[in-house]
């Protein structure tokens, strides 16, 4: 009897494995709680991983197979689909399960049109109900969720970072990866090489408190008051969001998100941030988050461990001044 | 050259959004203001940028929805695009990405596109799908979250850098026909010139029904919106704004933070 399988693609990036892939094996198990038959399988597709597949296995105890293919040396959308379809054409898979990335967003749907599957992108929580294994995923800037069930035989899932926490391996296990021998050739495209962007700053990363501007700033001007916000602290660093590093009103270095930086300072603060879940999914190693938004509503607020409805050009300034005061209160009296 | 970019129109993310009685979809109330998804004016700018640098180049923009998503169609149109092509759908509720990319792909595959531009997703569903998914019914190459390409006349690919984890670029041609989804931030879109909006006021569009289309069924089910949980359950800091600061900056104070 062939059983049932869910596929984790593993992710990485100049030859090391993305901690996505261990969040892939914390959801997998989830389904594996609703259909126990169920075999967990890791692939690596990529040269020079059966070291780290075999630690991955001592460590989890799920099996890894190390797919290596003699022409290709870095990801290739067309390379990975006809990979990943070939390798599954024999076996009976019901999930195939790849990181909400930019990469993994490049190959996810293609694959689901050539396996004749669904897609079910951004998947933050699963749960059954009337036999069916039902995907959470959030819509309209964070403010609703939507549900969705699969009605094909296959699914492809992506899985949106820092939803499911990577599992604790306290085991070991004696097994060894399997190696798959394959060849394919991209005729459509070609990937040439992993280029550097953006200057690098490690001071969002070290900072003790973060204070991030959103597009409800409104205005370039009004970036002072996060600057004159983020001087009351010690130790701390200016981020923003995909928006305001977009229009230029800070450099990329500064941008929070999945596409950016994920920070896990002990305070962050949110100025008129709405909470897309690109944002929210980097934020959530944050100790305390304090968000400061015009919108009651706003998804960043679900997220918040304290929460303030004002406008934060007005709020901030008095927010300051009362610091001032508290911080010199000889200066009156003399 | 010809190049279509897909379009599409959503409800303002500052709108109270009310989930409906069937809690299949949201209310479409009058308090909703509907424009274009940021991403798709990347994507319509990036393509009036290779309109600007090659000759000959003719920029169709296709939009699937019902008939409030002509206004977004004729904003394309403001900004410089030459065509709006608009596909028809009845109803406001949920439409899954399978159904809107093959609607589109099946409109487009007799059309002899050379490059096919989307926005990286769309705020409203937040899929990331539709544009691979045409390129898969189309069996054409793709490459999302497109940050720089570079093409030149009489070149049968396209050279494409796209934004990839940690803040790095991928490099990578493509074989035209292909398609590009365009992340943000990749140039400035322009707004619409007054010529071309006095243009676009009075020019037809092209409508098709959605209905005459072939398309993929749904394969997957809606089965519920609701309300988001809260992940943490935050403290809403009330009284005036002075109010707010002191009690803030207690807070703040006892956690040592500042």
């Amino acid at each position: 009897m062939i059983h049932e399988e869910i596929i984790l693609v593993a992710e990485h990036l100049q030859q090391r494995i993305s901690p996505i892939t261990y969040e892939l094996i914390s959801f997998a198990d989830e389904i594996k709680r609703f259909r126990p038959g169920i075999i967990i399988t890791i692939v690596i597709i990529g040269k020079g991983f059966r070291e780290i597949a075999g630690e991955i296995i001592q460590k989890s105890g799920i099996n890894v197979i190390c797919i290596e293919c003699e022409n290709l040396h870095l990801y290739n959308a067309e390379a990975y689909i006809l990979i990943l379809k070939e390798f599954i054409s024999e076996k009976k898979v019901k999930y195939i399960c790849i990181p909400h990335t930019s990469t993994g967003l490049d190959y996810a749907p293609g694959l689901a049109v050539k396996l004749h599957a669904s897609c079910i992108t951004g998947i933050e929580k699963c749960h059954y109900r009337e036999e069916n294994i039902i995907f959470t995923r959030s819509i309209l800037n964070g403010k609703i969720q939507m549900e969705a069930t699969p009605t094909t035989e296959v699914s492809v899932l992506t899985i949106l970072p820092g939803s499911f926490k990577a599992p604790g391996f306290t085991k070991s296990f004696p097994y060894s990866p399997k190696i798959v021998n394959t060849a394919v050739s991209p005729c459509k495209t070609k990937t040439i090489k992993i280029l550097n962007s953006n200057e690098d700053d490690p001071s969002i990363s070290e900072a003790d408190i973060i204070v991030s501007a959103g597009r409800g700033i409104g205005r370039e001007e009004n970036l002072n008051i996060i600057y004159n916000l983020a001087k009351i602290f010690p130790r701390s660093a200016i981020g923003g969001s995909r928006t305001i590093c977009d229009i230029g009103w800070l450099g990329y270095k500064h941008q929070i998100g999945i596409t950016g930086k994920s920070v896990a300072p002990k305070l962050y603060i949110a100025c008129g941030i709405s909470g897309a879940i690109q944002h929210v999914s980097s934020i959530k190693g944050a100790n305390i988050i304090l968000a400061i938004n015009t919108d009651p509503q706003a998804a960043i607020f679900n997220y918040s461990d304290y929460c303030v409805v004002e406008d934060l050009t007005t709020f901030i300034p008095i927010l300051i001044d009362a610091f001032k005061k508290k911080e010199k209160p000889h200066t009156f009296s003399i | 050259m010809k190049i279509l970019v897909c379009i599409k129109q959503v409800p303002d993310s500052e709108t109270a959004f009310k989930i409906n009685d069937t809690t299949n979809w949201i209310q479409m109330n009058n308090d909703i203001v509907f424009r274009m998804n940021r991403f798709d004016e990347f994507a319509i700018e990036e393509s009036l940028r290779i309109k600007e640098k090659l000759p000959d180049v003719n920029i169709d923009v296709i939009s699937v929805g019902p008939p409030r998503v002509t206004s977004t169609i004729r904003k394309a149109l403001g900004m410089g695009a030459d065509n709006g092509i608009h596909i028809l759908l009845e109803k406001e509720l949920y439409h899954s990405p399978y159904e809107i990319a093959s609607l589109i792909a099946f409109y487009a595959r007799d059309k002899n596109y050379d490059l096919i531009f989307t926005g990286v997703m769309a705020e409203d569903d937040m899929q990331c799908q539709v544009g691979q998914l045409i390129a898969g019914i189309l069996n054409i190459p793709s490459a999302s979250s497109t940050i720089l390409e570079r093409i030149n006349p009489d070149d049968n690919a396209i050279y494409v850098e796209r934004e990839i984890d940690n803040g790095l670029r991928e490099s990578l041609d493509l074989l035209l026909p292909a398609l590009l989804t365009i992340q943000s931030g990749i140039n400035h879109p322009r707004y619409p010139s007054l010529s071309n909006v006095l243009r676009a006021k009075d020019q037809e569009l092209i409508t098709v029904d959605s209905k005459s289309l072939p398309k993929i069924e749904n394969r997957d089910r809606l089965t519920g919106i609701y309300y988001p949980q809260k992940i943490k359950n935050g403290l809403f800091i009330d009284g005036s704004p002075e109010e707010k600061a002191e009690k803030l900056l207690e807070i703040l104070h006892d956690k040592s933070l500042i």
